[in-house]
């Protein structure tokens, strides 16, 4: 049986090991069954009635799961004479909470110039939930403010005068973003931590997805850097935590066998590169830290702060 | 449950005796060989080491306060007490030296020196052990280069050879292991201690060593072009060593040389994107690292690394049309020049400022202003308040102030330089709106001792700062 689990996003591509949902949330599961497996050979099932099956739990179709109540759940697929280990998922089954309040201010020359527009900020919000649904957690605009000062305007590439323009909001209780028309050369978000973050645009809802995911105590993961190999290596079990491994009897079942670590450290929100995915792991990854160190990485749903907020 | 057996503890006692106590010694012997097996118990197998312990290490500076001890008291005994035992010719008890090992690496944030002693003195038996966990406490910024100094000056090449062979081996048998069972860690602190040692190390017998050693636990080891220079640099040395990198020559090839097409995928670091320190340094200190990794790779200079790179600038800034991609490709080499720093693009900006092309004017004059030198900091300005009347003075100055600042420097003492910087700076709290001021006033405070409490200061913002 090769056969890998994901949580389907909008883009089409399966997610794999999705963390969690919502209580009234629904998520995805699918197993790709070698063409052995007939469809009475496999029996879902769900271990701790904290979520439950929405069409059946008969079949090698995907499994549409929906959160019942607060709690950790496991998905186990049963196989008629299949001899290795069930193919199990941990997740969460998080409560509705209140949000957390994003602040938002706009960085403007004299004349009210500034990069990006309130009116994407919606959609932004809409699309970093998105993202976060995976460990329960929701963020709304709290407010829209802008301030014109020309000097951070022209200048805003500079750390002494973004350590100034990170300071203007304080105290709100939730996350301070501000919008500025450059960061340095090629980078569209920094997080400055426990004060504020940057963006240079209000359209890239991983770019604030990724900088909240800081603040959050998440670090960057990385498949490569200077002075060291870089990760060849097929995804084994020592890469992950066993809440993000499924059960697997090794090598790589149940993830597609070959599958590179480097894949799957790229589809994760916290690659450190903007062309990075949007998946958040149960646990830490391997890979490299920033620092070039290989280990594991702190990027999952345990262990992160859930109430982010800067000072 | 005892870790240390009565005889570990006597004989840890012994080395401290003489070094720390002399007098009411042996209530204190007893006092450490309570807190040793009582605290220093590893939780995992011994010779696992990830990570200080926090909790052993609250509990050794708990053990230092009750007795009024300095800090690291508790570790250096344990290092001096490792220092006898490993020196012992005759006695090859492994599993006490792994133990002690493991309570001082559970104990000491690295990176530290504190066991090279104890390396140099060590016995045949003890010497993998020790040099294992020196390389694993080597996360210094250096990677490795201090620790491989020290092997080159107190040690002989043939033992080095002998050291460099037996952590491959070390290596090579962790990275056989099935995945799930390999320690990551010590096979990518190995790695990097012998790409270290290979650019360092002198001998010739030592680089033979260090690339078969490497071979195995690096599996990308033989498409590094570093290798397959070596293999050239080395092929005609006498005896086996020639022979070695003879047939390795001829199996690799000629390495490629420095060219934009071979060095480009390497040049752009990761960009920082989370702040929690320093983040002008840290950049500067990953770019300088990879233009050094680069240089290391090709056998050149780093100059020449970042020559190559002030090229593609130069064609950049002359095209006829920049297409997207192009600019994106001028910002990151921006990037490049303006982290690396090195006196030696000085040149080059000169001549660009003469004729920038797509280039920003003002990103020309910053980077020249960081990487030119203190001295060259007035000239440059002059000569821009002279011939670029048009710049926009407020994206202009402020980046100038705070390089200004660094050159001024926090000490007391000034340099005809530095005073005519902070002139400079003086001067411009007077010219710049009244927004500018706040961080104008944060760069003289940083490096003006007189300006906090000057009679300028206090006109201009009360008593207050802004």
């Amino acid at each position: 049986m090769s056969a890998h689990v994901g949580l389907h996003t909008r883009c089409g591509h399966p997610r794999l090991n999705p963390s969690g949902l919502f209580v009234g949330g629904s998520a995805t599961f699918q197993i790709t069954f070698s063409s052995n497996v007939d469809e009475d050979d496999v029996q879902w099932s769900l271990a701790n009635g904290k979520a439950a099956f929405v069409f059946g739990y008969q079949g090698t179709a995907s499994r549409v799961v929906v959160g019942l109540a607060p709690g950790t759940e496991t998905l186990t697929a049963n196989i008629t004479h299949y001899v290795g280990p069930p193919p199990q998922f941990t997740f969460e089954v998080y409560p509705d909470a209140d949000p957390i309040a994003v602040h938002f201010m706009f960085i403007c020359d004299n004349n009210g110039n500034h990069a990006g527009s309130a009116s994407d900020i919606p959609s932004l919000i809409a699309g970093v939930n998105y993202i976060y649904r995976q460990v329960g957690i929701r963020f709304s605009q709290a407010s829209v403010t802008y301030t014109n000062e020309i000097f951070w305007y022209l200048n805003s590439d500079m750390i002494d005068y973004q350590k100034d323009i990170v300071n203007v909001m304080t105290n709100t209780g939730g996350l301070e973003a501000y919008i500025v028309p450059n960061i340095a050369p090629n980078v569209a978000g920094k997080n400055l931590l426990n004060e504020g973050l940057l963006m240079t645009n209000t359209v890239s809802a991983h770019i604030l997805a990724h900088e909240i995911g800081h603040q959050c105590r998440w670090e960057d993961i990385y498949t490569a850097v200077p002075d060291q190999p870089p990760l060849t290596m097929p995804l084994s079990q020592s890469h992950l935590s066993s809440a993000d491994w499924n059960n697997g009897p090794g090598p790589q079942e149940y993830y597609g066998r070959g599958l590179p670590l480097a894949t799957v450290i790229k589809r994760c929100l916290m690659f450190g590169y903007t062309s990075g995915g949007h998946d958040i792991p149960a646990g830490p990854v391997k890979g490299y830290s920033k620092e070039g160190v290989f280990g594991p990485i702190q990027i999952g749903a345990s262990g992160m702060d859930r109430t982010p907020h800067h000072n | 449950m005892k870790v240390f057996s009565p005889y570990i503890i006597v004989s840890v006692m012994t080395g401290l005796a003489f070094t720390v106590f002399g007098q009411g010694r042996i209530k204190l012997q007893d006092e450490l060989a309570e807190h040793l097996a009582t605290n220093c118990i590893s939780k995992g197998s011994a010779r696992l080491w990830w990570h200080p312990d926090e909790t052993l290490i609250k509990q050794n500076l708990a053990f230092e306060r009750e007795r009024q001890l300095s800090q690291g008291s508790v570790v250096r005994m344990l290092a001096d007490g490792l220092e006898v035992e490993v020196s012992r010719t005759s006695v090859t008890n492994t599993a006490m030296v792994s133990r002690l090992l493991d309570a001082i690496l559970r104990s000491v944030p690295p990176p530290t020196n504190l066991l090279e002693k104890a390396l140099f003195s060590s016995a045949d038996w003890s010497r993998p052990l020790v040099m294992e966990a020196c390389v694993l406490l080597e996360t210094s910024t250096d990677e490795g280069a201090a620790l491989v100094k020290a092997l080159v000056k107190n040690m002989s090449s043939e033992r080095r050879a002998e050291c460099y062979a037996m952590l491959g081996k070390r290596l090579e048998a962790v990275y056989l292991l099935p995945y799930s069972k390999r320690n990551s860690h010590i096979l990518s602190q190995g790695v990097r201690f012998m790409l270290t040692a290979i650019r360092i190390d002198p001998s010739a017998e030592c680089i033979m060593a260090l690339d078969m050693a490497l071979d195995k636990p690096l599996p990308t080891w033989k498409d590094w072009n570093v290798r397959k220079r070596i293999a050239e640099k080395y092929k005609d040395s006498d005896g086996k060593v020639g022979e070695y990198f003879g047939k390795l020559a001829m199996t690799l090839g000629p390495p490629p040389t420095l060219s934009w097409t071979n060095v480009e995928p390497l040049l752009f670091p990761h960009p920082i994107d989370n702040v929690d320190g320093d983040w002008e340094a840290e950049c500067d200190s990953l770019q300088q690292g990879i233009n050094r990794q680069i240089a290391f790779d090709f056998g050149v200079s780093t100059r020449e690394v970042l020559r190559l790179a002030e090229k593609k600038m130069d064609e950049l800034a002359h095209a006829e049309q920049l297409t997207p991609k192009d600019a994106e490709l001028l910002g990151l080499l921006s990037g490049v020049l303006w982290h690396s720093r090195d006196a030696g693009s000085s040149g080059f900006l000169l001549n660009l400022l003469n004729s920038p092309g797509h280039q920003d004017v003002i990103w020309i004059i910053h980077t020249y202003l960081r990487v030119a030198g203190p001295d060259q900091f007035m000239p440059m300005i002059r000569r821009v308040k002279k011939e670029f009347p048009q710049l926009n003075p407020i994206r202009l100055f402020p980046r100038c102030w705070v390089i200004a600042a660094e050159y001024a420097g926090s000490n007391q003492e000034k340099t005809l330089v530095q005073r005519e910087i902070i002139g400079f700076l003086r001067q411009q709290i007077h010219d710049v709106p009244v927004q500018g001021r706040s961080l104008l006033d944060k760069c003289l405070l940083r490096c003006d001792p007189l300006w906090e409490s000057s009679t300028d200061r206090k006109r201009l913002f009360g008593h207050t700062t802004p």
